[in-house]
């Protein structure tokens, strides 16, 4: 007996009867027989009281609320009856119920009855249980425990002649449960019972995913959903949708019922993540299950080709070429079209050599940029430009500096320069293209140089710089040479002792250094053209400038080949030697009273062929005077009439500076030079120099 | 017959003893160590004047430079200079033409190391010096040609020498 029996009466003498208690249980019971009884509606009250009249055997209750009574009857009773009264006690009510059991011989043996049911059932899992073979409105308590008597874990929902049992996920009782059906027929109570073994939890369906988290705009892609653990038989249903497409773009969803969903997104500027949900259905016979998931994918833009190129050379001169390689990828692996535009026809040609490979050639002589434009496109639209720029320079001018003329048997400098830093230069050629050969020393530089030889005449050269890669460029220049003019001797005879004397009989030694002991006077054996006193070398001309004899009566000129002038004749009866006259015709009057007067008459007249008759210079005048009196130039210059001439010669010469005039004064051997006034009258020489 | 030929190619030219112009030929080069070409007239100057003490280049622009004719006669004479034992005064036309320029290209007292204070130089030619011997003075200040004695001093020693020729 339980010791809370004790209080019993307490709460009888205190509470209050309301109304009967229904309790279910059998009215017969044999010696060594067990049975049950059951309080109906038990959860209307707080707890479940038990009492009972003595008797040989044993009870004990169990339930939340001691709501089941188990009786015992030991197989040596004697006893005839047993009294049990149950009290329902909520707060300070409650309710009784008195039940009689008779002890009888020979219970009757049960009707066929069977349990119908699965006899395995996994956790997680609910299965439906029925009393077969029961008349129709038999009660049934169903009393479902684990083999220790424990219903943790276990949910039972009665259901007249059927229960419904779910063993929970998280069960951990012993491996098979009884499912007892607890009837009563004809007053006796019988147990139907049928053993379940537990298995293992049946694992949920699950559903994953296998997608790329980036997708690209524009080119299809897909989703597919699997579902794992799917219940035998069960009927599955998809549903995708889009729960947030991407930022100003959209997604299209195809086959949307289906377990591989197609997509396609616009296109969008820049990546954008977008969110996608799958719904799942899963039915099978006995349950429905849903599986939901919600992912994020990005979206990324559907780019352009896109362009890369390698230019061997960003700087072209004029006709250089370079190599232009381009490259062309298309990101998403889509066909694409590709042009090269040349912008600049004017400054570059382009021509292509392979794929993706052109020779570029500059074709304009300027400064400027030239643009190459690449494009490419997909089958979007989407485009891509790249301009390529050249450079394209001028190409440099070589300029000479060095003297066009120069004389014959002088060393020769060549000097050019070139407007391009040196570095840029690669090789430097001199070619002769004209004249005797040159034999040009340093000809790898700009700076060459070559001895002339005695022949007048053009030498010409062309210089090529080569700047590389192909590129040169030329300029041609020339040097011509002219004939040195040997100055004639001075006619000087004379010798000098160590007595400063002059050099005769009485004299021992000469002074070394006289101009007599050197040039042409004192050579022996002196070649000449004509001839001529001295070092002098003369031819005389008639009028036409003709060659005549030496003093002839026709002569009119005198040619002196050293110098390559040509001399009036001053004879006396046209131009005498001593005749003075000034220089202006201002200062004179007549005809032909002045020197310029007289030239301008020679010119007229073309006397000797020659046009350009004039007062000659210093250099000139003094070339033609010899101060060797016993053979003077004057008398071939007079056509040997220079014995008329008496005392000094004032011979004037071009040279006026401050109103006077340059003059030789020339007194037999001596000669001097000094300046006189232009206004005085002066005796003359005129000459031609062509 | 070298001479001839080179005569002949005078005469061919036309173009001799031109007054110089823009156009004329190069007629100066200068060479290193003291040495102008005169290739006009193929002529080798020393570009200096010679110091009488040293009978070299004067290098002190103070010092003086004054010689008579004699020791102007014995230095050319006697002068081993630029690698050259063959120096020589000048006869009058050659000093005249150094001197007496036509155009400023062949103005020697700028084409020449010579001190600005240069003025009467020695010539080789002979001149009468009143009853005496004596050798023509060219001022290179006013061109002017005047004998002097021998034994006066004053003139400045310029020494020139032939340019060896290769005649064709």
């Amino acid at each position: 007996m339980c010791m809370k029996h004790l209080w019993l009466p307490l709460v009888l003498a205190l509470g209050f009867e309301v109304e009967a208690l229904e309790v279910h249980g059998p009215k017969y019971i044999q010696p060594g027989e067990a049975v049950m009884f059951n309080v109906v509606d038990s959860e209307k009250y707080q707890q479940i009281e038990w009492q009972q009249s003595f008797f040989n055997g044993e009870i004990y209750t169990t339930g939340d609320k001691q709501q089941t009574l188990q009786l015992a009857l030991s197989p040596t009773s004697t006893d005839s009856y047993i009294f049990i009264r149950a009290y329902g006690i909520d707060g300070w009510n409650y309710d009784i119920a008195d039940l009689e059991l008779e002890i009888k011989q020979n219970k009757p043996q049960p009707v066929d009855v069977s349990i119908q049911g699965p006899e395995k059932l996994s956790k997680g899992q609910s299965a439906d249980y029925t009393l077969m073979g029961l008349p129709a409105g038999t009660r049934i308590d169903w009393v479902i425990a684990d083999e220790f008597g424990n219903d943790r874990g276990l949910k039972v929902t009665p259901n007249g002649d059927s229960v419904t049992l779910k063993v929970n996920k998280r069960y951990s009782g012993s491996d098979a449960l009884t499912v007892n059906a607890v009837y009563v027929q004809n007053g006796w109570q019988y147990i139907q019972t049928k053993s379940v073994t537990i298995g293992t939890a049946v694992p949920q369906p699950e559903l994953s995913l296998e997608f790329d988290a980036r997708y690209t705009a524009l080119i299809n892609g897909g989703v597919k959903a699997t579902v794992n653990n799917l219940p035998a038989g069960a009927q599955v249903d998809y549903a995708w949708r889009v729960v947030t497409p991407p930022l100003a773009s959209s997604i299209t969803l195809f086959n949307e019922a289906t377990s591989n969903v197609a997509l396609l997104a616009q296109n969008l500027d820049v990546a954008s993540k977008a969110t996608l949900a799958l719904r799942v259905e899963i039915t099978t016979n006995e349950q429905q299950a849903v599986l939901e998931k919600e992912f994020d994918i990005t979206i990324n833009p559907n780019l352009a080709p896109q362009l890369s190129h390698q230019l061997v050379s960003a700087a072209l001169w004029n006709t250089e070429k370079t190599k232009l390689t381009v490259n062309v990828s298309e990101p998403e692996q889509e066909v694409y079209d590709y042009s090269l535009d040349n912008l600049t026809p004017a400054l570059i040609q382009v021509q292509q050599i392979a794929a993706g490979e052109y020779e570029v050639t500059a074709s304009a002589d300027t400064n400027d940029i030239a643009s190459l434009k690449l494009s490419a496109s997909d089958i979007h639209g989407n485009t891509n430009h790249q301009v390529i720029d050249i450079n394209i320079k001028k190409l440099p001018v070589i300029a000479f500096e060095h003297a066009s003329k120069r004389y014959t048997n002088s060393k020769v400098p060549l000097i050019a320069n070139i407007n391009v830093p040196a570095s840029f230069i690669q090789n430097v050629t001199w070619r002769q293209t004209f004249g005797s050969n040159a034999n040009l020393d340093d000809i790898t530089t700009f700076t060459p140089s070559f001895m002339a030889n005695g022949l007048p005449q053009e030498y010409r050269f062309e210089l090529e710089v080569d700047l590389g890669n192909g590129v040169k460029v030329t300029n041609d220049t020339k040097v011509n040479t002219f004939p040195v003019t040997v100055l004639n001797d001075t006619g000087d005879r004379r010798l000098i002792d160590e007595a400063d004397k002059w050099y005769g009989a009485s004299s021992t030694t000469v002074l070394q250094g006289l101009d007599a002991q050197h040039g042409r006077d004192s050579e022996s054996n002196l070649i000449k053209l004509g001839s001529g006193p001295d070092g002098f070398d003369f031819m005389f001309l008639d009028e036409q400038g003709q060659i005549v004899e030496n003093f002839a009566a026709g002569a009119q000129c005198l040619k002196d080949n050293v110098s390559g002038l040509t001399w009036l004749l001053k004879s006396s009866d046209s131009y005498p030697l001593e005749q003075q006259l000034p220089l202006e015709d201002s200062l004179c009057t007549g005809s032909k009273c002045s020197v310029n007067a007289i030239i301008r008459d020679l010119n007229a007249r073309s006397l000797c062929g020659k046009q350009d008759w004039k007062i000659p210079s210093i250099n000139q005048t003094l070339s033609i005077l010899s101060i060797n009196q016993q053979n003077s130039t004057l008398a071939w210059l007079s056509n040997n009439e220079l014995a008329s001439v008496q005392g000094l010669l004032n011979l004037r010469t071009s040279k006026v500076n401050e109103q006077k005039n340059y003059v030789f004064l020339l007194y037999g051997e001596e000669l001097n030079g000094t300046w006189k006034s232009v206004e005085d009258s002066a005796q003359f020489l005129l000459v031609a120099e062509q | 017959m070298d001479k001839l030929i080179f005569v002949l190619g005078v005469l061919a030219s036309g173009q001799v003893f031109a007054s110089c112009n823009a156009e004329s030929p190069i007629r100066f080069d200068k060479e290193a160590n003291h040495i102008l070409l005169d290739n006009k007239h193929r002529l080798m100057w020393m570009d200096c004047v010679i110091d009488p003490a040293t009978k070299a280049c004067l290098t002190d622009n103070q010092s003086s430079f004054s010689a008579t004719a004699k020791q102007a006669l014995e230095i050319a004479t006697s002068a081993t200079l630029e690698g050259h034992s063959n120096w020589r005064l000048p006869n009058i036309k050659e000093l005249v033409s150094l001197f007496a320029h036509e155009c400023e290209a062949e103005n020697a007292k700028l084409v020449m190391q010579v001190p600005e204070r240069l003025n009467y130089v020695w010539t080789s030619t002979t001149a009468s010096n009143g009853n005496s011997a004596g050798l023509l003075v060219l001022s290179t200040v006013s061109t002017q040609i005047t004998p002097w004695g021998l034994s006066r001093t004053g003139p400045a020693v310029l020494l020139v020498r032939d340019i060896n020729q290769t005649v064709e």
